[in-house]
């Protein structure tokens, strides 16, 4: 693999990470506020 | 016997090891303190910096080293920097003054936060490109590798600690500039992000109004938050742990209720203490023989590129969301998911108000901006976990 080559697939993986990171937090706080509701605002 | 030149180089050895470089180091020094304290660039960490740039610049170094015995700053940069404490206790600092409520009560923002980390990886990409084509082109023999290329695309994650974390591991020669960039664009956010805003979104776009919901969040849910991600990030980036393990560490402290004092003391005498030593430190790697470089002016040139495109990312993202989305996104608040934290909020509900004064989108815009904190950590992470496989693989 070239340098380029590996920045790409750095650009590729990386991304795909972070946002599989971070969708996985998204349903991870998505289910804590199922189990602890949030409540209104008095 | 020797000469009286020989004498006079003796008594006055200051005078003698003087050069055109060290003068160069004096006056780049003398801006960042001009930048730090008449613009109010970053003063924390631009000033320790700029003044760190002079003391070792100084004939004979001795802060630095004096006849084989460490100076004062190398002991600091042994102990804070290569061992990488002092980025990992700031961010103990920053989790304590986090506040995720806003982030728990509108968690789709998470996106946004990944979103804005394209300018990373573009500039790796950037950055491996441009030093071939410079040494294909002027011989200037920059050999910008993988590694070297990924500690420059990190001034993208719009955060300090990180990019120091990620430089020290990939590119030691080159943590002085990479600090500097990094930290001087956070601090120039409101001068960089507006005209990409603009240019990638109509008027109609940024006028759109967000609905905001105002919920209290469980308490049981503020004290989850940060232990669920550090067990995420460890399993899925372990690499990472240092990072944010330590940063939601200081944010149980923050929410716990029960640790006032520490919680204080995380984002008061620690973030201070830590910053003024971070900061001088910094400051002392940049030495003449490694700031005076091609590769510094590719750095401050790239380090510029990396922030405009995590704006575009973000606002990009936003956009293609709305074409699936009954509730429309103010695509300004994507550019908010960078980690320059509170002031690209800012920015963007300034913006917002210039178009429209009666809009209100601060608080999506902090939700986004506090994810570009997670998402700039976590893409550290990756870049660590990714790049010495990644270096093993090329031919």
């Amino acid at each position: 693999m070239t340098q380029i080559g590996a920045a790409f697939a750095l650009m590729g993986y990386g991304l795909i990470g972070v946002f599989s990171v971070l969708i996985v937090i998204y349903l991870v706080v998505k289910l804590l506020g199922k189990i602890f509701p949030e409540e209104e605002r008095k | 016997m020797k000469t009286l030149l020989e004498n006079l180089r003796e008594v006055f050895v200051g005078v003698f090891d003087m050069n055109i470089q060290r003068v160069i180091m004096y006056a780049i020094g003398i801006l960042l303190i001009y930048l730090a304290i008449k613009k109010d660039y970053e003063p924390m960490l631009l000033l320790p910096i700029g003044f760190g740039a002079i003391l070792v610049n100084l004939p004979l170094s001795a802060v630095w080293e004096h006849e084989g015995t460490p100076g004062v700053l190398q002991i600091l940069n042994n102990a804070g920097i290569i061992t990488e404490l002092f980025p990992v206790l700031i961010f103990i600092a920053v989790g304590a003054m986090i506040d995720f409520s806003e982030l728990l009560k509108n968690p789709r923002m998470l996106l946004f936060g990944a979103a804005a980390q394209f300018g990373i990886f573009f500039t790796i990409v950037a950055a491996i490109a441009l030093g071939a084509f410079l040494d294909n082109t002027f011989n200037l023999g920059l050999n910008i590798d993988l590694k070297v290329a990924s500690a420059i695309g990190i001034i993208g994650a719009a955060d300090g600690p990180t990019s120091i974390f990620v430089a020290n591991r990939f590119a030691k020669d080159f943590i002085g500039p990479i600090s500097v960039a990094a930290y001087s664009y956070m601090s120039l956010v409101p001068i960089i992000q507006p005209p990409v805003i603009r240019a990638l979104t109509t008027r109609k776009e940024r006028m759109i109004r967000m609905q905001y919901h105002d919920k209290k969040v469980s308490q049981k849910v503020l004290i989850a938050f940060p232990i669920v991600i550090t067990v995420i990030a460890g399993i899925v980036a372990p690499i990472s742990v240092p990072l944010i393990g330590l940063l939601m560490f200081g944010n149980l402290i923050r929410v716990s209720g029960v640790l006032e004092r520490l919680s204080q003391t995380a984002q008061n005498e620690l973030a201070n203490l830590v910053t003024l030593l971070l900061g001088i430190t910094i400051g002392s790697t940049m030495h003449y023989e490694k700031f005076l470089h091609p590769v510094t002016l590719m750095i401050l040139a790239l380090g510029l590129v990396a922030f405009i495109f995590d704006t575009a990312g973000g606002v990009l993202f936003a956009k293609f969301i709305n074409l699936f989305t009954k509730e429309k996104i103010n695509p300004m608040v994507g550019a908010a998911g960078i980690s320059a934290f509170p002031m690209s909020a800012r920015v963007i509900q300034k913006m917002a108000t210039k178009e429209d004064p009666t809009n209100f989108i601060l608080m999506q815009s902090i939700s986004a901006n506090v994810a570009g904190q997670i998402g700039s950590v976590i893409a550290g992470g990756m870049v660590l976990a990714l790049v010495p496989w990644l270096v093993t693989l090329i031919g």
